[in-house]
């Protein structure tokens, strides 16, 4: 029963915008998980919602039949079956916690084997399996052997070990209770943090142009000159296109997300392009994800790269980063260019981004997860679009998209 | 009831009459910008009259060059009493307004249909405008939402009567358990949402109501006007057509303003009100006017590299040189909203938040300098969140801009132009060249919510 959620796929409604966790449950859906046996169960739909009593019998049958429900959900019995009992044993004198004999499904996704057919367990790994009630952690140590830790020691030992705060374990635990398979990111401790998981890269080249469009650009460039300093940019003349009124207002440089990193390109092996002396505090990805569907061919000696690569933020020691902190974290993770074929999809392409990571900021044991993503406007030229798509209409969204009740957006 | 249904056709009738066929939206709005092109005609390679036609153009536009300009700028003026700049001569507000959706009439939400509203008032003949499509629109949804709730009321009161019924006929009060799970998992709500259909097929005949406004409109409120003064002139209206005088103008703010100046070289602005204008402000004066007065009170001090103006004006110019037509956010609490083609064409998808970044080494050299840096950079994990909820509600994408800001040195460097005589009052000798010492980044923000992103 405890592992419910890591053993069988239970496919989440896709229909609610909202976040789910954010509306009042409907307990009824639980006699139906309970009924059905087999691994593959749908979550059923939720009714209207009643906001208040309106006194007729259905509702209050509703009612009934829902706090029934939560009821027979809670009140099934929940046993350890000593056979599948694990112990683990933990060292104080190094943190670590060794599970002898391992069994269960826990063991796909969690600890790192030896060659005696051991598991060691990480504390946050140690901790969560503690917690579900999976595992019984005992006392390795000589004059304790044998003897169990209370949750509380438990807590009290592995909080602070390897490198584990109270805000990278609350970030842990929050994505392996719905099922994410979460493991340590290869920059967990400050020292790693430069090292080099990222692979190199070469600006990529344009394609190679045609003679005509040669000849094309060589008439183009002439025309480019200096702008009056006074303005305007645009001067009164003869233009044949916007497209030639655009590229004289554009002298603002942007970010060009295309082009390899510091870190990528290898600039300066010693510093790897980041800050010598970096003012803010230098953030990473300590956890990466993968999705719960993709648990049964997950292999924890040879992951698939990670879904989602998750950083944990304190906030209130911490404010919002600055560029140099983004920055820092962005050239960390890898480049991750729109998909090939959004071509003129320019809301998808610039909502994707190029690189993307998610920042989990943890006030007092709530989670929010941001994700940030270097969107590159520089790179979607929308004159060009629009020019080719001439008098078109396009890109229009209905009036009245709104959803629920009353809601829509204006601007 | 009966006065209202007699008067009704002969409001309806003169609108209705003489509406000219609206042009699409496509067609008005077809310019991204208040300068005109010259394209050659299409080659259509089997007509060879095309060819010739390309030729004549071609031989006529060099011998009699057309201009991307008006011949005479546009002229505005500055109002320092709102920070805003403005526009009275209607030429260049619909110039403005309809290439590239600059400014907003200081009496309406955005285009300025001042006049509009006021001759449909006066029962003159004009399209509708859409402050009063939104408001059709608000009225409607208020009225759905109105007869929605009845429907539900009924439906539950037709539900109540229904098993009272099935009480005093002794049957089954109380469902089975199984009864009451088969009715859970759907049955009560069908028929809930049947018997509000039914409800709508019953009763189409109900008229939409109009009565309330005309109610309160026996006393002049200023909120409905609408129907308010439309009897008295249908009886005269050609006698009414001088007395409107456009009270609008279309206001800029100075990011605009300073982009159809500098930029596009379409706007000459002038220190005071028409009568009193003689020379339009210089374009390195105004940089300096609109930097000192993004202030509040404007300043006098040496100005910092970092100022309001200069942060927003070059997100502004960013976002503006790739295309997209931006207007204020402040609505919505951001800095600047990111159109497609326009706001009468789909909602902005982007709402664009600028923040400095200070990577220049100048902004952590001393104790000082650092600690104020630090001040002004600093934006907590709420104030974020604030942002971003308010962007998800609205179903727009946050994005933050990073606008790198170069140190004071490099700044004053490029402000003198190289030599020092330019910097006498902190005008800035070649704009182009300060512009291109910041440095813009865009990130997108998106909470990203777990149990969403599962499969």
């Amino acid at each position: 029963m405890a592992d419910i959620d890591e053993d069988s796929v239970i496919c989440a409604p896709d229909t609610a915008d909202a976040d789910p966790s954010d509306e009042p449950q409907d307990f009824r859906f639980l006699s139906t998980l309970s009924q059905s046996t087999n691994s593959q169960v749908s979550l059923p739909r939720r009714g209207e919602k009643d906001f208040e009593h309106h006194g007729t019998l259905s509702q209050i049958s509703t009612l009934a039949a829902s706090q029934q429900a939560m009821h027979n959900a809670l009140s099934v019995p929940r046993t350890h079956n000593p056979k599948s009992n694990i112990i683990g044993l933990y060292d104080c004198t190094d943190g670590s916690t060794v599970i002898e004999h391992p069994r269960g499904p826990m063991t796909k996704t969690i600890g790192k084997g030896d060659t005696q057919g051991r598991l060691n367990l990480l504390p946050e790994e140690a901790l969560y399996s503690i917690e579900r009630g999976t595992m019984d952690l005992r006392w390795r140590n000589e004059e304790l052997e044998g003897i169990p830790l209370s949750l509380q020691a438990a807590y009290a030992h592995l909080m602070g070990c390897q490198g584990l705060t109270l805000e990278r374990y609350t970030v842990y635990t929050s994505l392996k209770r719905i099922g994410y398979v979460v493991q340590r990111a290869p920059a967990w401790y400050e020292e790693d943090y430069d090292q080099d998981f990222v692979k190199p890269r070469q600006r990529e080249q344009d394609p190679p142009l045609g003679l005509f469009s040669r000849f094309y650009k060589s008439l183009f460039d002439g025309q480019r000159r200096d702008p009056p300093p006074q303005g305007p940019l645009v001067t009164p003349g003869l233009y044949r296109s916007y497209n030639d009124i655009y590229r004289f207002l554009n002298i603002i440089p942007s970010h060009d997300p295309t082009q390899p990193t510091d870190r990528e390109s290898l600039r300066s092996s010693a510093s790897m392009g980041h800050p010598t002396a970096p003012t803010h505090p230098r953030i990473r990805p300590a956890f990466y994800a993968w999705k719960p569907t993709n648990t049964s061919d997950f292999r924890k000696s040879a992951p698939p790269p990670p879904d989602f690569r998750i950083a944990v933020v304190n906030a209130r020691e911490e404010n919002f980063p600055v560029l140099e902190q983004l920055d820092d974290l962005l050239q960390s993770v890898p480049y991750n260019p729109p998909p090939t074929g959004s071509e003129g999809q320019t809301y998808r392409r610039l909502k994707h981004g190029w690189r993307n990571v998610i920042l989990g900021v943890v006030d007092q044991g709530v989670v929010s997860y941001m994700k940030i993503s270097d969107a590159g406007f520089g790179k979607e030229k929308v004159y060009e679009s629009r020019a080719s798509r001439g008098g078109k209409r396009g890109g229009g969204r209905g009036r009245g998209r709104g959803r629920g009740r009353g809601r829509g957006r204006g601007g | 009831m009966t006065p209202n249904t007699a008067a009704k056709p002969s409001i309806q009738r003169p609108i209705e009459t003489p509406l000219a066929p609206r042009p699409s939206l496509g067609v008005i709005y077809a310019k991204p910008l208040p300068l005109n092109t010259y394209p050659l005609p299409p080659l259509i390679p089997h007509n060879p009259i095309s060819i010739l036609h390309i030729a004549f153009t071609y031989v006529y536009q060099i011998l009699v060059p057309p201009s991307s300009h008006p011949n005479v700028p546009y002229k505005a003026y500055w109002s320092p009493e709102t920070g805003s700049v403005h526009v009275n001569d209607q030429k260049a507000i619909r110039a403005l307004w309809e290439n590239g959706f600059f400014g907003k009439g200081n009496l309406s939400r955005s285009e300025p249909s001042w006049l509009d509203r006021e001759k449909r008032k006066k029962g003159l003949l004009v399209n509708e405008t859409s402050e009063e499509v939104t408001k059709q629109r608000r009225e409607e949804r208020k009225r759905f939402k109105k007869e929605r709730a009845r429907k539900e009321r009924e439906a539950i009161e037709e539900k109540l009567k229904e098993e009272n019924r099935s009480k005093e006929n002794g049957g089954t009060a109380t469902p089975t358990a199984r009864a009451k799970y088969e009715g859970v998992n759907g049955g009560p709500v069908q028929n809930l949402a049947e018997s509000i259909e039914a409800l709508v097929v019953q009763e189409p005949e109900d008229p939409p109501t109009p009565a309330p406004i005309l109610m309160q409109n026996d006393g002049p409120t200023p909120k409905q006007p609408l129907n308010g003064h439309t009897q008295p002139t249908i009886t005269n209206p050609d006698s009414t057509i001088p007395s409107i005088q456009n009270q609008e103008h279309l206001q800029l703010t100075p990011s605009e303003a300073f982009f159809l100046t500098y930029a596009l070289g379409i706007l000459s602005i002038y220190p005071s009100a028409p009568p009193n204008s003689s020379t339009p402000i210089p374009t390195s004066h105004l940089l300096h006017l609109f930097r000192s007065t993004s202030y509040q009170p404007p300043t006098t001090s040496p100005l910092r590299p970092d100022d309001p103006f200069l942060l927003s004006y070059i997100t502004y110019h960013h976002f503006r040189s790739l295309g997209w037509v931006v207007r204020p956010g402040l609505k919505f609490g951001v800095d600047w909203l990111l159109y497609l083609r326009g706001p009468v064409f789909s909602h902005a998808e982007f709402a664009v938040i600028v923040l400095p970044a200070y990577t220049d080494a100048y902004w952590r050299e001393t104790e000082e300098v650092r600690k104020e840096t630090g001040r002004r950079e600093k934006r907590s994990w709420w104030w974020v969140h604030c942002v971003n909820r308010v962007q998800s509600q609205v179903r727009k994408t946050l994005v933050v801009v990073w606008v790198e800001v170069p140190g004071v040195e490099e700044v004053e460097r490029v402000s003198r132009g190289g030599n020092d005589e330019g910097d006498v009052d902190g005008e800035v000798v070649d704009i182009g060249r300060l512009l291109g010492l910041y440095k813009v980044r865009e990130m997108t923000l998106k909470r990203w919510i777990p149990n969403r992103e599962r499969d």
